[in-house]
């Protein structure tokens, strides 16, 4: 009898790890455009149905925790809670030249792990995939951040070969946000 | 160098509008400050609608301390530090939620929910039965009163009582609170985050600071609507002699015009006006409730500057809506409001870089700590006998008096040994 990691490891094939590769490249080319401050760059690799929403993270007691905490959970405030109307505001902010909290930008690292793949049961042909990162943030002359956390993301293929974010959900690893601001994308 | 409670006046020249700004970063000052202001001053700690049933609480600070503010079985509220009695432990460490008790997880001792101490471990081989539990619950507030939904406390039984506190600020509050029959709510949600600054920078400039926005929030408020720079909006500022301060702009519905929100705010303009007239229907702007809670009525935002450190305070920022309005302008509301407010929110960012380059001067600094800021816009401009607006009122958007009011009542404050009672002879002011 073969163990559940046995059957996950040779559910690898050429193709899965074909896809994996891909999707890793997909997301090390999205790090490179934020890196690099091309927002409407990396505008452009949502899809325009997307959303992008960075929920609060709560202390609650372990019985009264929310079991998904990527799940919505109705009317809530969140530190971004964006359709792609509203997306464009904030790249447009970013780019505006008077944008002051990143005037002169930051220098940013996105550091993107741990992608596990799996395909969407809610939308055929798209995959629901999960990655961590660590994105590090050197401002002025002296100031440092660092976020840790995860993204929930749909990714649809697209004809060329590549992919577009029709969904994605931010879980930062902090409840009081420990930076003066979230200026960044994750 | 250290600053004495006695120089406290020579760094705070309200009446001539100079500030040294060795108050935002002196550690005499931030340790004398939180027993001085913030042990004796009513503080905002929570809304009706955050802990509606039995056992639910809130965890917040008053000043430096951890404090739950918990609904009680017979629909009352109490508020306590949450530290236990026997070593000082947190005696709860969830930020909201809903309990029968709180057990201190360091030895065992528990209270409940109205702070009584309920349980001690080995209460008869250990104590030998000699400790008497009716005196060794939470520390509770002295004072806990609630204006319309708000809920404040004080440490200070000597205080006097929460309306008189508010004064004149309650004709203002009413504007957001009180507009329709239905009140108000809190939707569910803290958005917390950390300034390297002082808190009395942000409380200030909520009291009185429009001035800032057409270049700060150039790159969003400039964006929207026809554009700021320039261009003071019409409006007017209220400064109360009990140290709280509004800055109202009128006309101005709503940030986005196209959302179920400004539809739903355009149709209760007559319900408002009718409740509380023209002159409160439509008033946008910022305000401080003396000394760490302010808002934004124009986003339906409400917050707390809790002070950690001279250096260092987290905002804790909430969105209002009407109880009663429909679900998708509540949605519409959430919406807008995490958009424009919050860490990330597109208006508040460029606080923050402010905020906190300010602090990290100052943090530096021997020269800057000896360089005065000048608070004198608007000098001398402002009336006591407003037709319309109660307090002292100065006629245009921008202005400090405000401000100006503000550290004049935090000077009293910090150096009174009474609690520094507002004489009603003095009530109207003496500003020159």
């Amino acid at each position: 009898m073969t163990t559940q990691v046995e059957a996950e490891l040779t559910a690898f094939t050429a193709a899965t790890q074909e896809l994996q590769f891909r999707i890793e490249q997909f997301y090390y080319y999205e790090a490179e455009l934020l890196d690099e401050w091309k927002y409407h760059a990396w505008y452009d690799l949502f899809s325009t149905d997307s959303h992008y929403r960075l929920p609060v993270r709560r202390n609650r007691l372990r019985r009264q925790r929310f079991a998904d905490e990527a799940a919505a959970r109705g009317i809530e405030m969140a530190h971004f809670d964006a359709d792609m109307k509203t997306l464009k505001l904030y790249v447009n902010q970013r780019e505006s030249g008077s944008n002051w909290a990143e005037d002169p930008p930051s220098r940013t690292r996105h550091l993107i792990t741990n992608v596990r793949i799996r395909s969407s049961a809610d939308e055929a042909g798209s995959y629901d995939v999960r990655s961590n990162f660590l994105v590090y943030r050197n401002r002025l002359e002296a100031e440092v951040d660092l976020w840790a956390g995860e993204r929930y993301d749909r990714l649809r293929p697209t004809d060329d070969g590549s992919f577009q974010i029709a969904d994605r959900v931010v879980l930062l690893d902090q409840n009081v946000v420990l930076s003066k601001n979230l200026s960044v994308f994750f | 160098m250290s600053i004495e409670i006695d120089d406290l006046a020579d760094k705070v020249q309200w009446e001539k509008g100079l500030i040294s700004p060795e108050i935002f970063i002196d550690e005499k000052v931030y340790r004398e400050e939180l027993g001085r202001l913030f042990g004796r001053a009513w503080l905002f700690l929570a809304h009706d609608s955050m802990i509606p049933k039995p056992g639910d609480f809130f965890n917040t600070y008053m000043g430096g301390d951890p404090v739950i503010v918990a609904r009680q079985k017979d629909g009352s509220v109490r508020a306590y530090l949450n530290a236990c009695r026997h070593r000082g432990m947190k005696v709860c460490r969830a930020e909201d939620g809903n309990a029968r008790n709180f057990m201190c997880t360091y030895h065992g001792w528990a209270y409940d929910i109205s702070g009584e101490l309920i349980n001690v471990p080995n209460l008869a081989d250990a104590y030998h039965n000699d400790l008497d539990r009716k005196k060794w619950g939470l520390v509770q507030v002295a004072q806990i009163d609630n204006y319309k939904g708000l809920w404040f406390a004080t440490f200070d039984p000597t205080a006097p009582p929460l309306h008189e506190y508010l004064g004149d600020m309650t004709f203002y509050i009413d504007s957001w609170v009180d507009h329709v029959p239905g009140g108000i709510e809190i939707l569910p949600g803290v958005i917390k985050w950390t300034i390297r600054g002082n808190w009395k920078i942000a409380a200030e400039q909520f009291a009185g600071d429009g001035y800032h926005a057409q270049v700060t929030h150039s790159s969003s408020l400039g964006k929207i609507g026809e554009g700021m720079w320039g261009k003071m909006p019409e409006g007017a500022q209220f400064s109360s002699r009990h140290g709280h301060g509004h800055s109202m702009v009128f006309g101005r519905v709503t940030r986005f015009d196209d959302d179920p929100l400004s539809v739903y705010n355009a149709e209760r303009n007559p319900v408002v006006e009718e409740r509380l007239g023209s002159s409160r229907t439509n008033m946008l702007g910022n305000f401080t409730v003396f000394p760490n809670m302010s808002g934004l009525p124009a986003s339906a935002n409400l917050r707390v500057w809790h002070p950690k450190g001279p250096n260092t305070f987290e905002i804790w920022s909430f969105t209002v809506v009407d109880k009663d309005a429909p679900e998708q302008v509540k949605k519409a509301q959430q919406l807008s409001a995490t958009l424009t407010e919050g860490a990330a929110g597109i208006v508040e960012l460029d606080d923050g870089e402010n905020w906190n380059l300010m602090g990290q001067i100052l943090e530096q600094g021997y020269q800057t700590r000896r360089m005065d800021w000048n608070y004198q816009m608007g000098l001398g401009h402002e009336t006591e006998d407003h037709e319309t607006y109660p307090g002292r009122i100065n006629g245009t958007y921008y202005g400090e008096g405000p401000q100006r009011t503000f550290y004049r009542r935090w000077l009293e404050f910090m150096t009174s040994e009474k609690w520094p009672r507002v004489d009603a002879v003095r009530e109207s002011g003496d500003e020159s």
